[in-house]
């Protein structure tokens, strides 16, 4: 196995891993570019869309590929009870209370929010699932392509086909739908969003579902290729504000490329300073990124 | 004695060009107004002037020595305040608190006066406001007015050599201001070289001395209050302050 | 002098030694078992504590709170065990490698706020764990460390004790207490308030934010540090969990239970954490539920925690509802 082939495989499963992170790198900078604030628990919501493809894979005898996506409406669905019943709360109390506000600290009580949100999550996958690693069932489990000299599987590659699907209709659907314009006249300015009739707490439903269903979907298709476990979240909820940070809090199309800048950057980096550190390279860089350039490579929202 | 010099200040917000080449200086003693439409870059100038942001182009001059883009809290404590046109109390902590905060900065946090000498220097502040009365509220309670009241007195803290004042009597009613004119005028007579920014005609025609107009990020004109309020390119600029300036 | 009062020592000082009377009792009771998880509490007081001075009074959110005490809890360890140096020595020693690690993530962290400020400390106790997991020839990796020597005996005071590390800890967690909570209430933590107030409003009436946040970090990590050291020769067996995420998670709900900004406040939701986890033992697996669930209940309802509450109650019960007397310093905060 020559060098150049090496550093040819990692940057395939750089790309691929890439699209994982740009998944759920997109929809956390979603919610902090709309909603304004930072939600820790993301990666819970990955775990929990890993989880129940594999409950509904079980249950209906149907292939996790295709179960995914439903996986991923159910999180979105629960993000949006989560956002009515906790988050929304929050956010008036914000409003009113800008006097005993700072003592009451703000933008502390979102963060901790999550926080608390994410302990509560992961230790109910623990009880529920147990913390024995669990292996997704699939038809396409052992089916290999091969290019060259290089060989993985059919489910790495679905993964990426569906994870790339999802980004452009993301894009898309920013771009050229109503709705989508109507959620990024809300990141920019949610004052004079409402002037003009957006409806915001509606805009923030559906940014709350599209994005935990991003990353639910990015669990979904993750599982069969690696096993689950109930603190897989956590382990990837760094890398996703590496992500997010690098694109630039609140720009999606940046934390997009960031995604698959990080994949890259991790694999390669990988082949030199092994695998055991290479988890440690997201947190680098996003060290260096807020240390020099805080809005990010890509600039802001 | 120049207390205060632009020189040639560029500032751009992306594609927005908020300062053009602003120049200017100010006199030792002097009670500078410094007005124009909304937009014109009056807050930003104050914010670049006192090191919240740094100027693209030019240079900021205080006492003749160079202080472009140093942060803030040096330009404090080398005598050159600011307040905040939205009022930035500490809201949680008390009035007198709030002064004697920046008492502990201008003479020294853990060292340089005892808490008894740093209460007195305090009070002294608060009574030349007119809040002794209040000392012992948290902040947050005090009303609009009186928070623009305490912005002051904890500037003034600091014994200043230049002051500036941003949106002093912005939400007052017509009492209130009086109130503040009145203040601004004392603070004025202390020796303290004082720079507002207002929106509020009647304010600065009766206050300042000598007017600066700015207008879409670039000076207009600069005058004496008569001048100003007589000027047909001031007078387009502001289109309906006519009948303002016109009264006094 | 560093502009804490006399008046304040003096007020606080009563409470002070009420509590090591109350607390000295303890022992008495004869239950083993309670002596055992009060000297816990005592550590995670030092801890919730110390915590407090970076949430509660500067604001900044710091996730990895146990990397510290795990840093500590090893230089003092490592240090007794592969150098012979007395664990005296290595406790204040671990606090104070604990601050200079402290120093490290504090100066790039400096200028950052909220979320970036939070992910950064998190990313940092990843590290350290990754660290202390990884460097097995230094710290045996996941094994952890076993056979931790003791602190030694000082004339007639025995440490492998229980009792005796009692009341050792019990002093050195009260006297931490009184210490953090003098800094607080003095001109160093009015500034620290008014920074959390209002960052801008600060900058302007002349300080150094970057400076003051660094000092409060290296306060914090001391301690924390100090507090790791105290749980090594005691528990005598160390290993990488002590810098978990799920640590510092702990920490930080005794710290927001309690309620940020009063110092005392977190020693008592270290108290109430501490009970309800052991009390939970059985239940080990719901403990992070529990946890969780506190945590968000506690932000959506009582923001400033019990204590915090409380304080906030009794404030505005007393009829003397925007008024807030102050005693030179006293118990109340601010």
């Amino acid at each position: 196995m020559s060098v150049t082939t090496g550093i040819f495989e990692q940057l395939i499963y750089g790309i691929m891993t890439g699209g994982i992170y740009a998944m759920i790198g997109a929809g956390l900078s979603m919610i902090f570019g709309v909603m304004r604030f930072s939600n820790f628990a993301h990666g819970e919501f990955y775990m929990l869309g890993a989880y129940i493809t594999y409950v509904l894979t079980i249950a209906l005898g149907l292939d996790p590929y295709i179960v995914a996506p439903l996986a991923a409406i159910c999180v979105g669905l629960l993000g949006i009870l989560i956002n009515i019943s906790l988050i929304r709360p929050l956010y008036e109390a914000a409003s009113k209370a800008r006097g005993t506000s700072a003592f009451y600290f703000q933008d502390l009580r979102f963060i901790l929010l999550t926080v608390g949100l994410s302990i509560f999550l992961v230790d109910l996958a623990l009880v529920i699932w147990k913390p024995i690693p669990i292996r997704v069932p699939s038809s396409l489990a052992y089916m290999n392509i091969t290019i060259g000299s290089i060989s993985f599987s059919v489910q790495r590659l679905l993964a990426f086909i569906i994870a790339c699907t999802s980004l452009t209709l993301l894009y898309l659907f920013l771009k050229k739908t109503r709705t989508g314009k109507a959620i990024r006249a809300t990141s920019q300015n949610p004052a004079a969003a409402m002037l003009v009739g957006i409806d915001i707490h509606k805009i923030y439903n559906i940014t709350i579902f599209i994005s935990l269903a991003m990353a639910a979907l990015a669990g979904g298709i993750l599982g069969p290729i690696f096993n689950l476990h109930p603190r897989m979240g956590l382990d990837v909820v760094v890398k996703a504000f590496a992500v997010v940070i690098l694109g630039g809090m609140g720009n999606v199309v940046g934390s997009i490329y960031a995604g698959f800048f990080l994949g890259l950057a991790e694999n390669l980096g990988g082949l030199f300073i092994g695998t055991e550190y290479r988890e440690a390279i997201g947190f680098i860089l996003m060290i260096l990124v807020l240390w020099l350039r805080p809005k990010g490579l890509l600039g802001g929202r | 004695m120049e207390a205060l010099k632009v020189v040639n200040v560029w500032k751009r917000f992306g594609g927005l060009v908020a300062l053009k080449n602003v120049s200017f200086s100010v006199k030792e003693g002097e009670l500078l107004g410094i007005i124009g439409p909304n937009g014109a870059g009056k807050t930003t100038l104050f914010n670049v002037m006192t090191g919240f942001y740094k100027p693209d182009k030019g240079r900021i001059l205080f006492y003749g020595k160079d202080i472009t883009g140093k942060p803030p809290f040096e330009l404090a404590k080398k005598g050159l305040v600011r307040t905040f046109q939205l009022v930035k109390p500490f809201l949680g902590m008390t009035v007198l608190d709030n002064v004697l905060v920046s008492v502990y900065m201008r003479y020294g946090v853990f060292r340089g006066i005892s808490e008894e000498e740093a209460r007195e220097k305090a009070r002294e502040k608060l009574k030349f406001v007119g809040l002794l009365h209040r000392e012992n509220y948290l902040a947050e309670a005090l009303p609009h007015g009186e928070k623009k009241r305490l912005e002051i007195a904890r500037a003034l803290a600091l014994n200043p050599k230049v002051l500036l004042l941003d949106e002093p009597v912005g939400g007052l009613t017509p009492t209130e201001m009086d109130e503040i004119i009145e203040l601004i005028k004392k603070v004025h007579d202390s020796g303290v070289t004082v720079i507002v920014i207002e929106h509020n005609m009647r304010v600065v025609m009766n206050v300042c001395k000598r007017i600066i107009v700015l207008n879409y990020g670039e000076i207009l004109t600069e005058g004496t209050p008569e001048e100003i309020a007589s000027n047909p390119d001031v007078i387009k600029a502001y289109l309906g302050e006519r009948y303002i300036a016109r009264s006094k | 002098m560093l502009g804490i009062t006399r008046d304040t020592l003096m007020s606080l000082l009563p409470y002070y030694f009420i509590s090591v009377i109350i607390l000295s009792l303890i022992p008495f009771t004869g239950n083993e078992y309670i002596v055992h998880v009060m000297i816990l509490v005592y550590i995670y007081m030092i801890l919730a504590s110390s915590l407090d001075i970076l949430v509660g009074y500067t604001g900044a959110l710091n996730l990895g709170h146990a990397a510290f005490f795990a840093i500590g809890a090893y230089t003092s360890t490592l240090l007794s065990m592969r150098l012979g140096i007395s664990p005296w020595i290595g406790l204040i020693l671990g606090g104070l490698f604990a601050m200079v690690a402290g120093l490290i993530l504090g100066i790039p962290c400096l200028r950052l706020r909220g979320p970036y400020l939070a992910i950064s400390t998190l990313g940092f106790g990843i590290v350290v764990y990754m660290f202390l997991n990884n460097l097995e020839e230094i710290t045996r990796g996941p094994l952890g460390i076993p056979g931790i020597p003791p602190l030694p005996g000082l004339g007639i005071l025995d440490f492998t004790k229980k009792t005796t590390y009692y009341y050792f800890a019990m002093i050195l967690g009260l006297t931490c207490l009184l210490i953090l909570k003098l800094l607080a209430t003095s001109r160093y933590g009015k500034i620290l308030i008014a920074i959390r107030e209002d960052e801008d409003a600060a900058k302007a009436i002349g300080v150094n934010i970057a400076l003051y946040r660094l000092l409060a970090f290296m306060i914090a990590t001391f301690f924390a540090g100090l507090a790791g050291g105290v749980y090594a020769h005691y528990i005598r067996y160390i290993s990488p969990d002590l810098s978990t995420l799920s640590e510092s998670i702990t920490i930080l709900s005794m710290t927001l239970v309690g309620g940020f900004g009063t110092i005392v406040g977190p020693a008592f939701g270290a108290l109430l954490l501490t009970f309800i986890s052991e009390l939970l033992r059985p239940l080990l697996e719901y403990r992070f539920l529990i946890y969780g669930g506190l945590i968000v209940f506690i932000v959506r309802f009582m923001p400033g925690g019990i204590i915090g509450t409380l304080m906030k109650y009794w404030s505005t019960h007393g009829g003397i509802s925007f008024k807030r007397v102050i005693k030179g310093g006293g118990t109340k905060s601010s």
